[in-house]
């Protein structure tokens, strides 16, 4: 159930993120909404891995197989760790990319191009 | 071109709400009677990484013949006791190390593109803003080096520490104006880089797999163990660090 909740929200923020890349011309807004769509992202796989009850995935005490272990998945968050500082990189590379079109253009939008005969 | 705005926007509505429920369908309908959120902990692969036996050699075993993990044994595949780091750092290196390329690329390429521009006479810090700045770092280091050197007990590690330490060089680029691209950023990176590789190439060397674990682990959830995941993450705390801080580095100085 809950993690029917964090899947349905996760999917609103993706959906959110979506809209706004499919329909904005503003390249700056184009970048939020692809941010929002990655944290919709992140927060879609560390869900996948929740289980109710589930502790932290840090060793407190002794684990065996035969009690039965109580965490949450720890794979999905390793990944989500990556995945945040991709995304981290590549949002300072786009704002770059977008300074440099400003720079050039006089504009945050998509210009047509000018063919210079 | 305003007069078709609404219909892009409805356009992408009902493409979205399409995508939806594909998405929702393929989560929850797999045809084979497991699906995706059904799987227990016990049918995943992070089942092996939480009890550390992913190889047979690192598996220790009660007298019943079952696989256990006991705090203060030696014995295992990485001494961490954080799985998250144990992920990260061990089982999936070669996933971060590729990581640590993209943001080096991502890094490289905001130096690229960044063109140095002669920028008019900025606003100069008040004196409140430059006599607390310095505490401020001081404590902003010792937190990061903390998180750092506590990946492999606590939740945290070589990347949020690395950030930390950054927005410490973050303050001091704000406070004192000082946005010289600094020579210093590129070296420390460079041989972080430099050293993440020969750990690799080291493992590959002595254990026969890239990135292989290849130093005594001590005791596992002492304070000092690991010591192979303790000089990855201190690798990539510099690295990060100093990547972050040149990229703002750049940035600001635009």
């Amino acid at each position: 159930m809950e993690t029917m909740l964090f899947i349905l929200s996760a999917f609103s923020l993706i959906l959110t993120g979506l809209f706004g890349v499919l329909t904005r011309k503003n390249l700056v807004k184009i970048l939020l909404s692809l941010n929002i769509l990655e944290t919709g992202i992140n927060l879609l796989v560390v869900s996948l891995g929740y289980f109710k009850g589930g502790k932290a995935p840090i060793l407190t005490n002794s684990v065996s197989a035969a009690q039965g272990i109580n965490f949450v998945d720890p794979l999905p968050q390793a990944l989500v760790l990556t995945s945040i500082v991709i995304g981290l990189s590549t949002t300072a590379l786009a704002l770059t990319l977008i300074l440099k079109h400003f720079r050039s253009h006089q504009a945050v939008e998509f210009v047509k191009l000018e063919v210079n005969e | 071109m305003k007069r078709n705005e609404p219909l892009i926007n409805l356009f992408g509505l009902i493409l979205i709400i399409l995508l939806a429920v594909l998405v929702y369908l393929a989560l929850t309908d797999s045809g084979q009677g497991l699906t995706m959120l059904s799987a227990d902990l016990e049918q995943r692969v992070s089942y092996s990484y939480l009890l550390k036996n992913v190889t047979a050699a690192g598996q220790t075993e009660n007298q019943h013949g079952q696989a256990e993990v006991i705090l203060g044994r030696e014995d295992y595949e990485n001494g961490a006791v954080n799985i998250v780091t144990a992920i990260v750092t061990d089982y999936r290196m070669l996933d971060t190390f590729g990581e640590i390329l993209v943001l080096f690329a991502a890094s490289a390429g905001v130096g690229l593109l960044m063109v140095e521009r002669k920028r008019g006479k900025a606003k100069e810090a008040s004196e409140i803003v430059k006599t607390a700045v310095p505490i401020i770092i001081l404590f902003t280091l010792i937190t990061g080096f903390y998180i750092i050197s506590h990946g492999h007990l606590t939740p945290g590690g070589g990347f949020p520490g690395g950030a930390v330490i950054a927005s410490a060089f973050i303050l001091q680029f704000l406070a004192f104006q000082k946005s010289s691209r600094n020579k210093v950023f590129k070296i420390l990176e460079s041989l972080a880089g430099i050293g993440l590789l020969a750990m690799g190439l080291i493992g590959l060397y002595l254990e026969g797999s890239l990135f292989a674990n290849f130093l005594p682990n001590g005791s596992l959830g002492a304070t000092i163990s690991a010591a192979g995941i303790m000089i990855i993450y201190a690798l990539i705390g510099i690295k990060v660090a100093a990547e972050l801080s040149s990229i703002s580095a750049d940035f600001i100085g635009e």
